[in-house]
């Protein structure tokens, strides 16, 4: 037993990045890079009018993309998705400094209190906020009573709801890598920040944020991308004009059966999700260097 | 200490994987535990067969019948068409038939098992166009047309133009379905639903984008709901969904619009990988049978033209307003048909609707 | 040292946020009709509806047992590759990286075709192992990120000295990296397992017959038939999720409080 452990060791020891990359590279390449590559290639394949690619090859999938009617609906694509991830990272701040700085039994339950909702089935928050929001529901008899809103207000199907309900769905997204950064905070530095004099908002702004300005990263990614891709809460609590990039991929793959349209548009998506990581990358990179300036100057 | 609880935390989650694990790796289709018995698959809607037919004839057949789902025709044919593997029985809608049919996704029934699709209404299956019922059995019957609120709305012969009424601006909905609701505007104006003239789309396009601007949302099929609890006073939909509700609110009713509707049929299928063709008969052919017929429109409230099973139907919900459609009804409605390459014509009318602001 | 309010107020607001929709969907399943509309009546006819559903309890054990394995799965990938990227800054590495971005931007849709399209190119047999793989194919690359983040603060040097001080590689990830990061890695498992439970858009296209999982079957019963049962039956699954917690802080809480007093 020793022995094969010591075998085991020793092979994996030989080349350790090989041995931490392998497993995950492996399936990565098999469950993900091949499909990709297998979808990327179907946009440049013809349509079959029954459904799924044709049997030649073409560029006309691509040439589509062309269309005016892209135009806006990429705008509010951009809109509301960004909208979505400052409010989900504004309000999860807090939240994870609070739950960094709590301690023991407390900090426990906290962390599953926010992690109970997210295990509720995307569907049923919808049908939860439905009813909420219904023209006789209790949030709007609420809003009436307060004199908050005119009894003729609908507060389902309109922008702000498919926000809301948006906010409701990925806030845990956000809490959970920035909560995961904070942990690692170390809070010392707040403190002798202020005994050198810096105010609350000065301590904030130079100490705490560039502390954990990975974790907010990762959580602008966390949210921004699921946000982009979620076709379902537009179409239910949307009005007639909410239309999402991801809502076009769906009709273009189910009620249109034109595979290599979709395939095209959701290639477009990938390319700008390589334009904004590259982006944050570079944001990060100027920081880093901006800190290490600071540090060579002092 | 620290090492303690990450220990306890591994050992529960070794333990709990070792269980699900077992449970993934016993595999899916059942075959191993049931035996000799014969397993059948059947694909279909959720909520749409009596579950005590489906007893019935697992009993009679000494067989086990395994009810997967899909939610759409489109979502079943992208996966059929990749992996046509596992179903038996398919219950798709009149123009995915005519697509499988082309794929060749589909096989002929065995006339010999199904002698009782002599129980299907001649004329549903002349005016589908196949009238011996050689590729598949129609089946459930569903009209699109109007839900309304009674209270709300009065109770009046219905025009699609109802879309247009500004007094009920935000609580009408429309169908999010390319062909239906562009439908509904072909069948206004006059024309085919199944036109690909570019003159005629574009006219319907037009007076979309008009019922857009008054409409609360292209609604999916949750506006049922809404229709029920009240959101909405005017909703476009499938007979069944609303006659489910209607039966319980007195204030909901359903209609076809004086101008005329369309009509879409679910059709058993056999898939042409079926593993038991011979069982897949022998299961169309015991639906066909008047009494089980009866039994599932009760269930879904969705008729099935079989008429000697309409008459075995409570007269309670025979005298449902909308469920019983007059022979006149049936011959004027529109049904869909797959357009192949003239698909592009809707999708293009559609886009624009949805884009127009 | 004087701290603000605001965490507190907001974590207080958030939670409410949280689970006053979720309590009225509890509230509404006990209930016939909608609030607002008619009389209101209390009943239990929903919960005696699924647990008498052979289908839904069939599902339910489906959908829980690919949960669990996929997220042990994906946990285990994806902490071995945050580390291998975090520590080792190659092309390959670039490539890992790059890798394990695609499936949170592929929209679902063309990742479940395109799994189906391979799949069945390489003759496997569509089932519950088919929806794993799938599912870990997305889930670890959530697990990598967040671990990856709570790397970025991570003092290496420790690994180091703790090699030095002439611990086995084992004990070292024992010891010194598997505490530090649990936090993290506590949290990509459950994020991973929420993942699992909540998709079904990937699921449809690789599920295979007779596998059919709770989420496929609320999503078709939505668009079809008439989904009432189901406010009964998210609220069995957040009773049990309660319960499962519960149970669990019974254990670990104990174990943290004297952890941190020690």
């Amino acid at each position: 037993m020793k022995q094969i452990l010591k075998a085991v060791s020793k092979i994996v020891l030989w080349k350790p990045e090989w041995t931490l990359t392998i497993p995950s590279l492996v399936m990565l390449l098999t469950l993900v890079g091949i499909p990709t590559l297998v979808i990327l290639l179907t946009a440049l394949r013809t349509s079959s009018p029954t459904g799924g690619v044709g049997d030649g090859w073409s560029l006309e999938a691509i040439y589509r993309l062309g269309n005016p009617i892209y135009v806006p609906i990429v705008v509010r694509t951009i809109i509301y998705t960004t909208i979505t991830t400052v409010l989900c990272i504004l309000i999860g701040l807090p939240v994870a400094y609070y739950l960094a700085r709590c301690s023991g039994r407390l900090r426990t339950t906290l962390l599953l209190a926010v992690v109970i909702p997210f295990w509720t089935n995307i569907l049923v928050h919808l049908c939860a906020w439905k009813m909420a929001l219904h023209p006789d529901g209790i949030v709007k008899k609420a809003l009436v009573f307060l004199n908050l809103v005119d009894p003729g207000t609908v507060l389902l199907y309109n922008p702000q709801t498919v926000i809301l309900v948006m906010v409701h769905v990925f806030l845990p997204f956000a809490i959970i890598p920035l909560y995961a950064t904070i942990e690692k905070f170390d809070f010392r530095l707040l403190e002798s920040a202020r005994d050198l004099g810096a105010g609350s908002l000065q301590t904030l702004w130079r100490v705490f944020l560039p502390g954990i300005a990975s974790g907010i990263w990762s959580a602008a990614i966390l949210v921004f991308v699921p946000v982009l891709g979620c076709y379902i809460v537009p179409q239910y609590m949307g009005n007639a004009n909410i239309l999402l990039l991801a809502n076009k991929i769906e009709q273009r793959t189910f009620a249109d059966r034109n595979l290599p349209e979709a395939a095209a548009l959701s290639g477009c998506l990938l390319l700008a999700m390589l334009l904004v990581w590259l982006f944050f990358r570079g944001m990060s990179r100027i920081h880093e260097a901006r800190e290490a300036q600071k540090e060579t100057k002092s | 200490m620290k090492k303690s609880l990450s220990g306890m935390f591994l050992n529960v989650v070794c333990a709990l994987f070792c269980v699900s694990a077992l449970v993934v790796l016993s595999g899916c289709s059942g075959e191993n535990s049931t035996g000799a018995k014969k397993v059948l698959h059947f694909y279909t809607w959720v909520d749409y067969i009596d579950p005590e037919v489906v007893e019935e004839f697992e009993e009679r057949f000494q067989c086990e019948v395994k009810i997967d789902y899909f939610d759409s025709n489109e979502a079943m044919l992208a996966k059929i068409k990749s992996s046509n593997v596992g179903y038996d029985v398919i219950l798709p809608t009149t123009y995915m038939v005519e697509v499988m049919k082309q794929e060749q996704l589909i096989q002929k029934l065995n006339p010999e098992l199904v002698p009782n699709r002599k129980f299907i209404d001649p004329v549903v299956a002349e005016k589908l166009g196949d009238p011996n019922c050689e590729y598949s059995v129609p089946y459930y019957e569903g009209f699109t047309g109007l839900g309304y609120n009674k209270k709300e709305v009065g109770d009046k012969a219905f025009s699609w133009r109802v879309f247009e009424d500004a007094a009920l601006a935000r609580r009408v909905s429309l169908l999010d379905d390319m062909r239906e609701s562009i439908g509904a505007a072909l069948i206004v104006l006059g024309y085919d639903i199944n036109t690909t003239d570019d003159a005629q789309l574009n006219e319907a396009r037009d007076l979309l984008i008009q019922w857009k601007k008054n409409i609360a949302k292209f609604g999916v099929d949750d506006v049922k709901q809404g229709l029920d609890n009240g959101e909405f006073f005017v909703i476009h939909g499938y007979s069944g969904d609303i006659l489910q509700y209607a039966n319980e609110n007195p204030n909901i009713q359903f209609a076809v619009p004086r101008e005329g509707a369309i009509v879409s049929y679910d059709h058993f299928v056999i898939s042409s990988a079926s593993a038991e063709p011979e069982l897949a008969n022998e299961f169309i052919n015991f639906m066909c049978l008047p009494e089980n017929a009866a039994r599932n429109i009760q269930t879904t409230f969705f008729n099935v033209p079989v008429p000697e099973a309409q008459k075995q139907v409570p007269e309670e919900m025979r005298a449902l307003p909308g469920f019983m459609p007059s022979a006149e009804d049936i011959a004027r409605a529109h049904v869909v048909r797959d357009l192949g390459a003239d698909n592009k014509k809707f999708s293009r009318v559609w886009d624009e609707v949805k884009a127009a602001e | 040292m004087k701290t603000s309010k605001l965490p507190l107020l907001t974590t207080g607001v958030v939670l409410l946020f949280f689970y006053v929709p979720l309590a009225l969907m509890v509230v509404q399943s006990f209930q016939h009709k909608v609030p607002g509309v008619d009389a209101k009546q209390w009943t239990t006819k929903w919960y005696v509806r699924i647990f008498n559903d052979d289908r839904v309890v069939d599902a339910a054990m489906n959908t829980i047992s690919i949960g669990i394995t996929a997220a042990v799965v994906s946990t285990l990938l994806g902490t071995l590759s945050a580390m291998a990227i975090y520590r080792y800054k190659s092309r390959l590495q670039s490539l890992h990286k790059g890798l394990l971005y695609i499936p949170i931007i592929l929209p679902e849709i063309l990742m479940g075709i395109s799994l189906l399209i391979c799949f069945s190119a390489l003759g496997i047999e569509l089932g519950r192992m088919t929806i794993v793989a799938a599912h870990v194919a997305f889930c670890t690359s959530y697990v990598a990120i967040i671990i990856l983040t709570s790397l970025e603060g991570f003092d290496f040097t420790l690994v180091e000295a703790s090699r030095d001080l002439g611990a086995s590689w084992l004990q070292t990830f024992m010891r010194v990296l598997l505490p530090l990061l649990f936090p993290a890695i506590c949290a990509g498992t459950l994020l991973a397992f929420t993942l699992s439970l909540d998709d079904f858009i990937v699921t449809f296209f690789v599920s295979g017959p007779g596998c059919t999982t709770l989420p496929v079957y609320i999503y078709s019963s939505i668009k079809h038939g008439r989904p009432e049962s189901l406010c009964a039956l998210s609220s069995v699954l957040l009773a049990a999720t309660f319960v499962l917690v519960t149970i669990s802080l019974l254990f670990a809480g104990n174990k943290m409080v004297e952890s941190e007093r020690a």
